[in-house]
Order: C-alpha cells, then sequence, then structure tokens
C-alpha cells in the first residue's frame, strides 16, 4: 500500500510538474533522508538541540538554493529564517522545559504498543521537545520567506524606483494575504493528525480546564502556534532583507553574480 | 556607517507613517492580551483539584538500571497550597523521575502542579497528578495573537477567529461522535463548514472563493476516492499501531477522517492561489487566451507545489520523532519501524497527491468559471 501510494505520488509530481517535478521530488528525497539522519543521530545520543539547528540549517540551504537558485530573493529568505530559527529557538526551549512538553504524554503511554518498550533511553525528552517544534516549523517559514522574497523582487523588477520604505510596505502587504493559507495548511494539518486524539479526549471527559493542562493537547497545540509564530515573523524579517539587498547590490556583489536583476550591473563592473 | 543610517532611517520612517489609529490598535490589544495572560497565572480558583506551588525541591539518586545505565531520581518536594479548603498551608510530595523522562517529569521551584490530597496527622501529603501547563498555552497564544495584529493589522483579526472558530467547531462536533454518530459522516460535514467558512473569511465573499471552494470540494473528493480504490485494491491499512486507538468506535472510520481533514488545509491553499491568480490574469486582460491561461496557471502551481509538499512533510514528521526514537532504541528494526507509523505516512502521502491533483483542477474550474461562465453569470 504505501510503496503502490508513493509510485503514484511520483507519477503524478512528473505528470503535474514536468521538469520541476523531479526538482521537487529529489528536495522531497533530500530533505527526508536528512531527517532520517538527524534522527538517527539522535538515537546515538548526539545533543538533540544541536543536530536540530544544523540539520534544519543545512534543509534551509537545500530547498532554498538548490530548488531556487542563489539571487538576492534566496540569500534574502536564507537570511531571515536563520534568524527566525534563532529566536523561536529560545522561545521553545523556554516553553518545553517549563512545560514540560517532552515525552510520552498520559494517554499513549497507557497503550500496549507503548507499554511494552523500555523507557530506558538515555535521551533527555526535553531535548526532543525543542527538535520537534523546530522541525515543524521551517517547512512553513521557508514558504513564507520566499513566497514574500520573490514578491518583493516582482515588485521592484516591474518598478525600479521605489524606494526602500515603499519595498518593505509592499511586502508586509503581501505577507498578510499569504499568511491566511499558510496558517491553514499548518492548522489542518495538525488538526487531522491529532483528530484521533481530540476524540479520545472527548471519550475520556475531558474539559476545557483539563484539556489546556493536559500533555497530549498542549504539546499538539504548542507545536501549532510556533509555527504559525514562525510564519508571522519571517514575514517583516524578510520584507526588510529583501528590500535593503535590492537597494544595496554593491554590499552584496559576489552573491549576486548570477542574478538576473543585476547583470547589467554586473557587466558595468 | 551607510548601513546603520539606513537601518534607523528605515525606522524613523516606520513610525512616522505608521497611522495612529493602528499603534492605539496595538496598544490595546497589547494590554488587553497583558491581563488575560496575569489572569490565567492567578487563576486558580477556576479548578476543584487541589493546586500546590512547589517552593523547595531535594533530589537524590535512587538507583541505576543495570543495564541501560538509566539513572532514577527520588525527589522530596514541599510547597504551598494555592486554593480549596487548605489554601496557604504547606504540603509535601513526593516524586520520582528518570534522566530521560520519558514517562516522568522533574519537578523544580517555581512549578506548579494539581495533586490528590491526603490530610492526616503529619501534615499534608498528596501525590502529583499533572503539572499547570495552562500559564505556558497563554504565554505562547498571547505572543501569537499580539504578532498577528503587529504585522497584519486588520487581516490578522480574521485569521485569528476563524482558527478560534474552527477549533470550537471541531471540539463541539466531537461530542457528537461519542454519542454514536458515525466519525465519518461527522468530519464530512466537518470539511463543508471548515472549506466554506475559513475560505470565506480568509478572502471575503467574492466569486473566486466560491471558485476556490468548489475546486477544494472537488479534489478532495478525487482524492478520497483514489484513496478509497487503493484501499480495496491492496491489503489496506494496520490500524492496530495508530495513535490514541483504545476506545474508539471505528478505527477505519477515523483514519479516514484524519487524512481527510489533513490534507484539507493543503489543498485549500492551493486552490485559492490559482483562483486569484487566474481571476488577476482575466481582469487584466479580457481578450487573454485558454492557453495563456493555462501555462501562467501551471506557472503559479508549480511555485507553491514544492513548498506545500514540504511543510506537509515536517508538520508529519515532526508529530513522530519521539515515538521513532523510543522504537528505536528498543533495537526495533526501521523497516518495521516504518510500517508502524500508518497515519503520518498516509497522511503525508494522501496530502501530497491531493496538493497535486489539485493544481489541474482548480485551474480547470477557474478557467471554466472565469472565462468560459463569463456572460452566463
Amino acid at each position: 500500500m504505501i510503496k503502490a501510494l508513493a509510485v503514484v505520488l511520483v507519477i503524478l509530481l512528473y505528470i503535474v510538474g514536468g521538469n520541476r517535478g523531479i526538482i521537487t521530488f529529489k528536495s522531497l528525497f533530500f530533505n527526508i533522508a536528512v531527517l532520517s539522519l538527524s534522527i538517527l543521530l539522535m538515537t546515538y545520543g548526539w545533543d538533540p538541540v544541536i543536530v536540530t539547528f544544523i540539520s534544519s540549517l543545512i534543509i534551509c540551504y537545500i530547498t532554498l538554493f538548490y530548488q531556487n537558485g542563489k539571487n538576492s530573493k534566496t540569500i534574502a529568505s536564507f537570511f531571515s529564517v536563520v534568524v527566525v530559527l534563532l529566536v523561536l529557538f529560545s522561545l521553545s526551549y523556554y516553553v518545553g522545559y517549563e512545560a514540560h512538553l517532552g515525552g510520552i504524554d498520559e494517554i499513549i503511554r497507557y497503550e500496549d504498543e507503548i507499554d511494552m518498550l523500555s523507557h530506558d533511553i538515555n535521551i533527555n525528552m526535553s531535548k526532543i521537545a525543542v527538535a520537534m517544534i523546530i522541525t515543524g516549523l521551517i517547512g512553513a517559514a521557508i514558504d513564507a520567506s520566499i513566497a514574500i522574497a520573490s514578491a518583493v523582487y516582482e515588485v521592484y523588477k516591474n518598478n525600479r524606483c521605489l524606494n526602500l520604505m515603499e519595498l518593505f510596505k509592499s511586502g508586509i502587504n503581501i505577507g498578510s494575504d499569504i499568511l491566511g493559507a499558510s496558517v491553514n495548511t499548518l492548522f489542518f494539518a495538525c488538526l487531522g493528525e491529532s483528530l484521533s486524539m481530540f476524540a479520545l479526549l472527548k471519550i475520556y471527559k475531558y474539559s476545557i480546564l483539563d484539556l489546556i493542562n493536559s500533555k497530549a493537547f498542549c504539546q499538539e497545540f504548542i507545536n501549532i502556534i510556533i509555527s504559525c509564530i514562525a510564519c508571522i515573523l519571517v514575514i517583516p524579517l524578510t520584507a526588510i532583507i529583501v528590500s535593503y539587498i535590492l537597494k544595496n547590490p554593491n554590499k552584496f556583489e559576489k552573491h549576486l553574480l548570477k542574478d538576473e536583476l543585476f547583470l547589467d550591473f554586473n557587466k558595468e563592473k | 556607517m551607510l548601513a546603520k543610517f539606513d537601518a534607523v532611517n528605515i525606522i524613523c520612517n516606520c513610525i512616522k507613517k505608521i497611522e495612529k489609529k493602528y499603534i492605539i490598535l496595538n496598544l490595546v490589544v497589547m494590554i488587553v492580551l497583558i491581563i488575560g495572560v496575569i489572569i490565567i497565572f492567578n487563576n486558580y480558583e477556576w479548578y476543584d483539584t487541589t493546586i500546590v506551588k512547589i517552593k523547595r525541591v531535594e533530589s537524590s539518586l535512587s538507583n541505576v538500571q543495570s543495564g541501560t545505565e538509566e539513572k532514577y531520581y527520588d525527589q522530596e518536594i514541599s510547597g504551598i497550597i494555592m486554593n480549596g479548603d487548605f489554601k496557604g498551608q504547606s504540603a509535601s510530595l513526593k516524586n520520582e523521575y528518570s534522566l530521560s523522562g520519558v514517562l516522568d517529569d522533574k519537578y523544580k521551584p517555581g512549578d506548579e502542579v494539581f495533586i490528590k490530597i491526603n490530610a492526616n496527622d503529619n501534615g499534608i501529603s498528596g501525590s502529583i497528578l499533572n503539572l499547570k501547563r495552562d500559564k505556558y498555552m497563554a504565554i505562547v497564544l498571547a505572543l501569537f495573537i499580539f504578532l498577528l495584529f503587529v504585522v497584519t493589522n486588520k487581516k490578522g483579526f480574521f485569521i485569528f477567529i476563524s482558527l478560534f472558530v474552527n477549533i470550537c467547531v471541531l471540539w463541539y462536533a466531537l461530542a457528537l461522535n461519542h454519542k454514536g454518530y458515525n466519525i465519518l459522516i461527522i468530519s464530512i460535514c466537518l470539511v463543508l463548514f471548515f472549506t466554506f467558512f475559513s475560505l470565506i473569511f480568509i478572502s471575503g465573499l467574492k466569486k473566486k472563493t466560491f471558485v476556490a471552494i468548489l475546486s477544494t470540494l472537488i479534489s478532495l473528493f478525487i482524492t478520497m476516492i483514489i484513496f478509497k480504490i487503493f484501499m480495496i485494491y491492496t491489503q489496506g491499512v494496520d490500524y492496530t499501531y495508530m495513535e490514541y486507538n483504545t476506545g474508539q468506535n471505528s478505527l477505519s472510520g477515523l483514519f479516514l477522517s484524519q487524512i481527510l481533514i489533513g490534507g484539507m488545509g493543503a489543498i485549500m491553499d492551493v486552490a485559492i492561489t490559482e483562483a486569484s491568480a487566474i481571476n488577476e490574469l482575466v481582469n487584466i486582460n479580457k481578450e487573454i487566451s485558454i492557453k495563456t491561461l493555462i501555462k501562467s496557471g501551471y506557472e503559479v502551481g508549480y511555485d507553491i507545489m514544492g513548498t506545500m509538499i514540504n511543510i506537509l512533510l515536517f508538520t508529519y514528521i515532526c508529530g513522530i520523532i519521539p515515538l521513532i526514537i523510543l522504537k528505536m532504541k528498543n533495537n526495533i528494526k526501521i523497516s518495521t519501524i516504518v510500517t508502524q507509523i500508518p497515519m503520518e505516512i498516509y497522511g503525508f502521502m494522501i496530502g501530497s497527491i491531493g496538493v497535486l491533483l489539485a493544481i489541474p483542477i482548480s485551474l480547470f474550474t477557474s478557467i471554466v468559471i472565469f472565462k468560459k461562465l463569463r456572460r452566463l453569470i
């Protein structure tokens, strides 16, 4: 069943996406490989937080520079996603430790599947919780960031006399339009994943107050909210960085050699 | 030097140009949120269960598991009771934790816990039930709402309302499941509601919204039919490894509902993007040919396809990291683990297939409605 579905997925990628589908498939494959490797390293006892940080940087690098090429858009996205990652690492570290989000929640721990396993694993589950939150948000952060960077880039391409402030404002405007859709995607994916948990909590007659204190719900909920915060934070950051790069290309000269917008500029040099 | 000057300039301009109205609105939102968080921090009286604020903790090594080298610690905890009949009195508690903390928690001074109380002559003791987590939820939620308002002004309000209403509707709809209604039928109704409500709330009562709703529903329908066909012609899904499966009355229905709702957001996103793009193109040039429309529509689709599939991948994988690590540490083979996480893998695959199908479907629906049926509507 899994194999059959995977085949359908790959064929559809090729039919719908053509060449772009193949690139998507390659980067998807690479992302899965990086994620599996980082999970493997965590089980070998490497520090989960550091492993996640490095793997998310690699994923960013691959998704941005391999899928979209090296230009002012991707450089701006890369910087803003890295800044957002650093900010949210500290936030999720604080919340993860203070709210005890690590470990297996109070409901699935009694299922046979978990019950039979040994729990002495010598890995700090609070750090795994931080790793979980960060892994959940990189996809969304990169998506929002590249969308805004391309939009600002297009605006500048069509109207070169806009100043930094106007570019920034149009970035924010476009960002607000994109945000609704990104938040919805994240929200429904998480909701779908935790539908069975909700159904079960309902069977156990959890009240709203029980719900907001339970580990099962908090793990899911804080995960979505922090991903959404990442999407929001990345909007002004990308907008300002991409406008700055577009207005001051001479400072980033050596990185923009392949940028079509600055080809003339480079030739003059 | 120039960079610094620029940065200062931008900030000054920013402050000047933002209208006063928005600053006041944001200040009001901030004050309301801070008051809300303070209330949640002191809401001890809302609970019937006794709450203890931990003041002092003494930890000591109790034993080291032979073989696994896992260290276990005992904690002697004392704290003050914050609500109920014994309010203000001190209580002493016991706790045991392991360094990994898979099933247990390490407590520290400042934590607040729910306890089951045992009063006797030697003072009050009790057993810890759960940590009080609502205040952290409040902090994260307040931060989210505040940033939403600061960055997106009015739009953020709509996004927040639509999320809030959706989660409330889901919570109350699941009560029907508990009463014996079929979960799959509830989910289909929920999907209809979510699609209409979220799309109308986020993009307004416009023609493109209805086009997006129509293409979302068609794409979802076709995706689910494909999945159903696969379920029939292959050996199907093993539900025993689904999480939270104890006590559920219809596992296959629940599984289908999960996949349906999980893929919905991404498909909705593709549909609204395609509909807005085609709408924009037709509005700018009324005489635009269908061939050009198809070409630009696919161009838009290519741009979102990769990132959408990536979002689905990361959202689904992040939830199962702890379980995978736990199982790998128990020497279960990776090939076995892959078959034991059906929900996440199928969710990701069906979601991605849905996204890919939604690109041509929403493209053609938009073209038919905006171009062919122009004169009829």
